[in-house]
């Protein structure tokens, strides 16, 4: 009650606007608007715009023309064409009739008409189906809502029924979160229902003023509205449009109420779909809505887990320009990742949204029963048994909540990882005590095994490996705080750290860290020396650690394994900079060590390299996306002479850039092995997949290089030895040569090189200013005949480029996508990529550079999935 | 309860062709406007007719597969180039059908560049105009009499407030309730029935 001189709040503005204030309060304001200028111009502020009100007084100003008399023939003939006019009842479209010419006219000003015993006081808006009033009940003396069916429906027997038979059983609900309906009857030939008044606003209309609502509430909200639709599906009735605008947030308490039940078939069937068209925004139902499927209470679900996501993420998690557009995402697509969105959300709410928003009703949380559960014990934070819960919908087939973790699991265990290695840290979930030690601790390392290293103190021995791997705990409080973001995880525990540096710091030998951050991260160069760690993205979430400092981000001299992380070098110098003059800015430094990386991405655009190594034992890369405009991938170097087979693998990655180095320039003095298998190597200019330095130490070098069911594109495909001194004299030697010191094996590989096929060029030959030495080979034949092997199942193509210029400083694809990677002999011969695994995100789309070919440095941006 | 927020807008309500009651709006918004630009242009009655008629066949057949992005225009711009190239069309007709006595002559249609971009200002304008004035035939039968003569004369005529609160005989904390409750409501209205997404 507001004392007269005081100023009302924007809320009691806002229900007078409505006329949801009493006829007491009503008055006081009124009597108080009379004289607070503020409060005038609050009132008009919140009606409409100036500008509108503006719009408005001068077109209402203006005459109107006549109107010729054809045209409104013309407008009765068409309306009979076009809609089938149902004159059944001297239906009066819902828009246009007076909803006063309903009613029984009422002596009272303050009412608009009488609806049977009750006495509308005024409309509070009228939907496709209906109207709906704010009406009193004088013999209970209580306000209560009305909504009456539309009359053009009412005239339908069939919608006429359904509309009553729904009110009916939504009328046997009685539960605190959903709206009571008291009654339903019929005044004129026209139903209607009774039902109480909420106090409050629509969660719509809470979502248009907060977006997004914090945790505690989207987890109250959701198991009281799971509650409400529980009292519903006991009772055999689904709603069938859980939406927010159908959610009613109570004023006072915040209770959550239902509204709408059923009702949406009532009017639906018949009218509103006979042409497959769904009334109404589809933003929040179910895939099987939309179809002809069966529809039962899991889509009710299904919408839940919609809402849920709005209220979290702020929008809508299926969206489109059209009601076609929305209803094809919400049946194939998947909704934008709930963790980007919204970093700090706690996965096990993640897991219960992707749950019930499975596409097939069958891999969604079964019952509402179960969801308020969920959410009840989330709240209790005893949630040892929320794992139980949503387990059962774990083990599913292609369920996408085990996918994920496993999936990056088993392809690091399984790929080509040699089968006996498998650091302590990738095995599976649940290792027992002894696991790590007999398996997979550092001295255990594949065929070749690594013995205990030379260098600094040595720590890494089985006793120091720590027990860990093991399921993602959630046995963590619902809201974690937001510290937590970089955690180590032991068996048995979390520690988190609010510095990614600090967390590897602070690690030891053996575990694992959990990155729960998206998007840019700036973390410090850490050298992590002789730790085996384990660095991964937490799940659903895409961090992207940025580097803007010279030499490399981490530094390790043992095992380093990287999954589903993201590295962005950030160039310290302009592009145009010579190529000494920019630092060299690596990201990953290993010396001795090994390191594994799967699911990554790393992107540059300067001059920068992105693995260096030496000394290193191995080099597993599995897909993963490297892009950079220039600069090379790996920088292979070691000086030592030793016995021992270095190992570098590449399979399924992507690399493109402006021009790209694989693997140069290769100074060693051991044997590699180099292995690129079912990966695509592009780049705007040239492919360096082998560089030999000029270096002395070279003068022994034996690289093997096996390429398989790979694409390789690029202005010409290079192997350079760039040997000047000990190149032979004559062209004719050149071949044995270099077979001396490279040894290429192959298979089922795509070449497209818009000039050279594949250029081996001494660097002799190209100081003397000659062209490629005729010798190169251009045909899969020549090259075969090069290597004295067989290179089967090989093959040329040169149209690789959809708009290939045809000289060679030419224009680099305008648009490449995963199809052209991913091709297809007729023998069934898969060359290039598994697209849909590539990276941290999925699915994997190419990167698309400017039409123009302007320089690179402006033109080029990085488009990675997200 | 606003179940304002829940009512589909009526060009995503005429995808079903059977909805008469949308139909019937939209026929009464757009076709007026079709019609006028018709004869405008130089058409008789009887082609202008049947030029609106065409025009809401295409809406028909087009509107379910439209899926035009917001950003690139509004629907009556849409409507806009079909009603102006079935305009082009009628006349390329005529120019190769005998003329009847009833016909549009030929001399009488402009059709130059120029006159095409004022005529889809003018197309917009009226489209404005008319929305307006329809949305608030609408919004009128809704309340009280003196309701919304205080919203007429407060924000039509633009007269003031105390002049509003004595003609029409209430306070004028009154004129402002009304007038912003009407506003309110026309706002929604066409909000509903328009074009803006």
């Amino acid at each position: 009650m507001k004392l007269q001189g005081q100023c009302p709040s924007p809320n009691d503005l806002n229900d007078l606007l409505h006329s949801n204030l009493s006829g007491e309060v009503e008055n006081t304001i009124e009597a108080h608007l009379e004289t607070c200028t503020e409060c005038q111009s609050s009132l008009e502020q919140l009606a409409a715009a100036p500008d509108f009100v503006e719009d408005a007084g001068r077109r209402l100003r203006a005459t109107n023309e006549q109107m010729p008399s054809g045209l409104q023939a013309a407008i009765n003939q068409l309306k009979t064409r076009f809609g089938h006019d149902n004159t059944r009842m001297g239906a009066l479209p819902t828009q246009n009739f007076n909803l006063v010419d309903l009613l029984e006219p009422t002596d009272s000003a303050a009412t608009l008409g009488r609806l049977g015993r009750y006495e509308v006081i005024e409309e509070l808006g009228r939907g496709g189906m209906g109207i709906v009033v704010k009406a009193r009940d004088p013999a209970l003396n209580r306000t209560v809502a009305i909504k009456l069916l539309a009359p053009f429906l009412a005239a339908e027997d069939n919608a006429r029924q359904r509309f009553v038979n729904e009110g009916r059983a939504a009328a046997s609900i009685n539960h605190v979160n959903v709206v009571t309906i008291f009654d339903v009857d019929e005044f004129g030939g026209i139903p209607f229902l009774v039902m109480e008044i909420v106090d409050g606003e629509t969660l719509q209309q809470r979502l248009q003023n907060e977006h997004q609502l914090p945790l505690s509430d989207v987890v109250r909200l959701g198991s009281e509205v799971a509650a409400g639709l529980e009292a519903a599906h006991e009772r055999g009735l689904i709603h069938r449009d859980v939406k927010p605008a159908n959610i009613l947030l109570e004023s006072k308490t915040g209770t959550a109420k239902l509204t709408d039940f059923g009702l949406a078939r009532a009017t639906q069937d018949d009218h509103l779909t006979r042409s497959g068209v769904v009334a109404g925004t589809p933003a929040y139902m179910a895939p099987e809505q939309a179809g002809e499927q069966e529809v039962d209470h899991r889509a009710d679900l299904f919408s839940l887990g919609s809402v849920l996501y709005a209220a979290i993420t702020g929008q809508q998690p299926f969206q489109g320009n059209s009601v076609l557009a929305v209803i094809r995402k919400v049946a194939d697509q998947a909704a934008p990742p709930i963790a980007e969105l919204r970093p700090n959300t706690p996965p096990p709410l993640i897991d219960l949204i992707d749950s019930l928003q499975q596409k097939a009703a069958e891999d969604r949380v079964q019952t509402a029963r179960e969801v308020v559960e969920y959410l009840e014990l989330a709240l209790d934070e005893s949630a040892a048994k929320t794992q139980r819960i949503l387990r059962p919908q774990k083990n599913k087939k292609n369920n996408s909540i085990v996918s994920t973790t496993v999936g990056i699991l088993a392809a690091a265990a399984l790929g080509f990882l040699t089968v006996t290695y498998l650091p302590p840290l990738l095995t599976g979930p649940n290792p027992g005590p002894h696991h790590n030690v007999n398996n997979g601790g550092p001295n255990n390392v594949g065929p070749h095994n690594i013995g205990p290293h030379n260098v600094g103190p040595n720590n890494v021995g089985p006793n120091n490996v720590h027990q860990n791997g093991g399921p993602i705990n959630h046995n963590l409080p619902l809201v974690p705080h937001s510290e937590q973001r970089f955690v180590i995880k032991r068996h048995g525990g979390e520690i988190g750290f609010p510095e990614l540096h600090t967390a590897i710091h602070s690690a030891i030998s053996g575990d694992t860290i959990v990155i729960r951050q998206s998007g840019n991260i700036h973390c410090n160069r850490v050298n992590i020396g002789d730790k085996v760690l384990r660095i991964v993205a937490g799940q659903g979430f895409h961090p992207v650690l940025k580097h803007t400092t010279n030499d490399s981000l981490f530094s390790t001299n043992q095992v380093l394994v990287l999954e589903g992380l993201e590295f962005d070098v950030v160039p310290s110098l302009p592009p145009d900079s010579s190529m000494n003059a920019r630092r060299q800015r690596k990201v990953l430094n290993c010396f001795r060590g090994s390191i594994f990386a799967t699911h990554c991405r790393f992107t540059q655009r300067g001059n920068s390299g992105f693995i260096t190594t030496e000394a290193t034992q191995n080099l597993h890369i599995q897909h993963c996306e490297f892009y950079a405009s220039l600069g090379h991938c790996v920088e292979w170097r070691n000086t030592q002479t030793s016995a021992r087979i270095a190992e570098f693998h590449f399979d399924n990655c992507v690399l493109t850039g402006e021009s790209f180095f694989l693997i140069p320039p290769i100074v060693t003095q051991s044997p590699l092995d180099l292995n690129v298998q079912r990966s695509a190597i592009t780049s705007k200019r040239f492919i360096q997949i082998v560089r030999l330095a000029n270096e002395p130490v070279n003068r022994n070098a034996r690289i093997r290089l096996h390429a398989e069911h790979n694409v390789f594109g690029g202005e010409s495909v290079v192997a350079y030895l760039d040997t000047v001194d000990h190149s032979p004299n004559g062209l004719d030697k050149i071949p044995l040569w270099i077979r001396g010191m490279v040894a290429w094996s192959g298979d089922s590989n795509r070449f497209s090189p818009k000039t050279n096929f594949f250029t081996i060029l001494p660097q002799k030959f190209r100081a003397a200013g000659s062209t490629v030495p005729e010798w190169s080979p251009e045909t899969i034949e020549e090259w075969s005949e090069l290597w004295r092997n067989n290179v089967s199942n090989s093959l040329i193509a040169p149209n690789l480029w959809a708009e290939g210029g045809k000289s060679p400083a030419g224009r680099f694809a305008v648009w490449l996508g995963p199809k052209d990677f991913e091709l297809k002999k007729p023998e069934s011969n898969v060359f290039g990529i598994d697209a849909t695994l590539i990276g941290p995100g999925q699915p994997y789309h190419l990167w698309k550079k400017s039409p123009q070919g302007a320089k690179w440095e402006q033109q080029i941006s990085v488009h990675f999935p997200r | 309860m606003d179940p304002d927020i829940t009512r589909p807008s009526l060009l995503l309500r005429i995808r079903d062709s059977h909805d008469a009651d949308a139909w019937g709006q939209f026929i009464e918004i757009y076709s007026p406007l079709v019609h006028r630009f018709a004869i405008k242009r130089g058409l008789q009655e009887a082609d202008s007719a049947d030029l609106t008629q065409d025009v809401m066949r295409t809406v028909a057949r087009s509107i379910g597969k439209l899926d035009y992005d917001p950003k690139i225009g509004r629907f009556r711009g849409w409507l806009f180039k079909v009603a102006h190239s079935k305009l082009i069309n009628l006349v390329n007709r005529r120019k190769r059908e005998p003329v009847g006595s009833g016909d549009t002559q030929i001399g009488e249609i402009i059709s130059s560049q120029a006159s095409t971009q004022n005529d889809e200002e003018l197309w917009n304008r009226e489209y404005e105009q008319h929305l307006f004035q329809w949305a608030a035939e609408q919004v009128k039968g809704q309340f009280k009499a003196s309701t919304w003569e205080a919203f007429w004369l407060s924000a039509v005529e633009n007269k003031s407030v105390k002049e509003t609160a004595e003609k029409v005989g209430i306070s004028e904390g009154a004129v402002y309730i009304a007038k912003s409750r009407v506003l309110a409501r026309l706002k929604e209205k066409i909000q509903e029935v328009g074009d803006d997404e």
